[in-house]
């Protein structure tokens, strides 16, 4: 068993860290850890009391004046909270609805010109004179139409003076 | 246009006052407690405590463009508060009126503050009587110690803390503590 610590070494751990060696007696002595605890117990409760009491024999004017000062720095606080909050949830506002309206004006467009291209198509179709699905068929028609003219040419050759014969 | 910036010019300024005062304020409303406490258990006068708290805080006020962020601003109040405490020991016009009111302020009460119903009578009593005995061994210390003493023990600073609060080197700090310390345990054991 080491010999119990010095007075001045108590009072010295009260000030700051102690040595391992005062430290691993404080451990297993109770009267050094008891006396330790005296001295820093009467100290705590100095702490505390004086606490106390300056809280006490503080000014109960500038102790509201402090309080209201809080107070209106808290309603400034909750003032620039809200106003901040209102000009986000606005500027969301906007932003969503001019992001819609933009929307809106894209596929506008884009369902304009989709029909301006299919009017151009119609036109274009429609300008023809036949489609060009029945090309072959004009062409057809036409091919026997100026055959049969000839054919009739050849075939009545006094078609015009039976006529003048009737006269 | 220059009618425009001359205003932004005027009005930048006040903006930045009202801004800093703001923050001012909370500075008063965070820090007055411990300073009030500070000066109160040092000078036991509870208007000169008052008085030297309002001109601590006027003082900080006005400097606080030098305050470059260094040290902790509670550190830099306290700093401030300890001088004021110096200059207001050393004026010897008010040494009559000093001793006065420490006589009348009735600091035997600090005891009452330690009364804690978890604590049985005898323990009460006990932690009382040592208040009373800390309390009477702080009145006897050199200025040095009690400044020490209440700043270590009552505002809970650091011994680096105090020495910044001080301007004393750490170890002068702590041979100042454990005199404080010691000059405790001998009242406490009766040994003065």
């Amino acid at each position: 068993m080491t010999p119990h610590l010095s007075r001045e070494r108590i009072s010295e751990l009260l000030v700051g860290p102690g040595d391992h060696e005062a430290m691993e007696h404080l451990g297993s002595c109770p009267e050094c850890g008891a006396e330790l605890a005296e001295l820093s117990g009467a100290i705590s409760s100095f702490a505390v009391a004086a606490r106390g009491w300056s809280q006490r024999h503080d000014s109960r004017e500038v102790q509201l004046t402090l309080m209201m000062e809080r107070g209106k720095h808290r309603s400034r606080a909750a003032k620039l909270a809200w106003g901040l909050t209102m000009a986000v949830t606005l500027l969301l506002l906007f932003w969503g609805t001019f992001h819609t309206w933009q929307g809106r004006r894209q596929t506008e467009a884009l369902n304009s010109e989709s029909d301006d291209a299919l009017m151009r198509q119609i036109d274009a179709e429609v300008s023809r004179r036949a489609p060009a699905a029945m090309d072959p068929l004009v062409r057809a028609i036409s091919a026997s139409a100026s055959s049969a003219a000839t054919q009739n040419a050849n075939t009545n050759p006094n078609s015009q003076d039976h006529g003048e014969e009737k006269q | 246009m220059a009618q425009a910036a001359d205003t932004e010019l005027d009005v930048m300024p006040q903006q930045r006052e009202l801004a800093e005062l703001e923050d001012f304020t909370a500075l008063v409303v965070r820090h007055r407690p411990s300073i009030f406490r500070f000066l109160l258990l040092s000078l036991r006068d509870r208007d000169a405590a008052e008085t030297l708290a309002q001109e601590c805080f006027l003082r900080a006020y006005k400097a606080r463009d030098s305050f470059r962020g260094d040290s902790k601003a509670s550190t830099w109040l306290m700093h401030i508060a300890l001088n004021l405490v110096r200059d207001h020991m050393r004026n010897r016009r008010l040494q009559f009126w000093r001793n006065t009111q420490a006589a009348s302020a009735g600091f035997e009460d600090l005891s009452e503050y330690v009364a804690d119903r978890r604590r049985s009578q005898e323990a009460a009593l006990l932690a009382q009587e040592q208040v009373k005995a800390v309390w009477a061994v702080a009145g006897t210390l050199s200025a040095k110690q009690r400044t020490v003493f209440l700043l270590r023990f009552v505002e809970d600073l650091d011994l680096l803390e105090i020495a910044e609060v001080t301007g004393m080197k750490e170890g002068t700090v702590k041979a100042h503590l454990f005199r404080a310390v010691e000059a405790i345990r001998k009242r406490l054991k009766g040994e003065s």
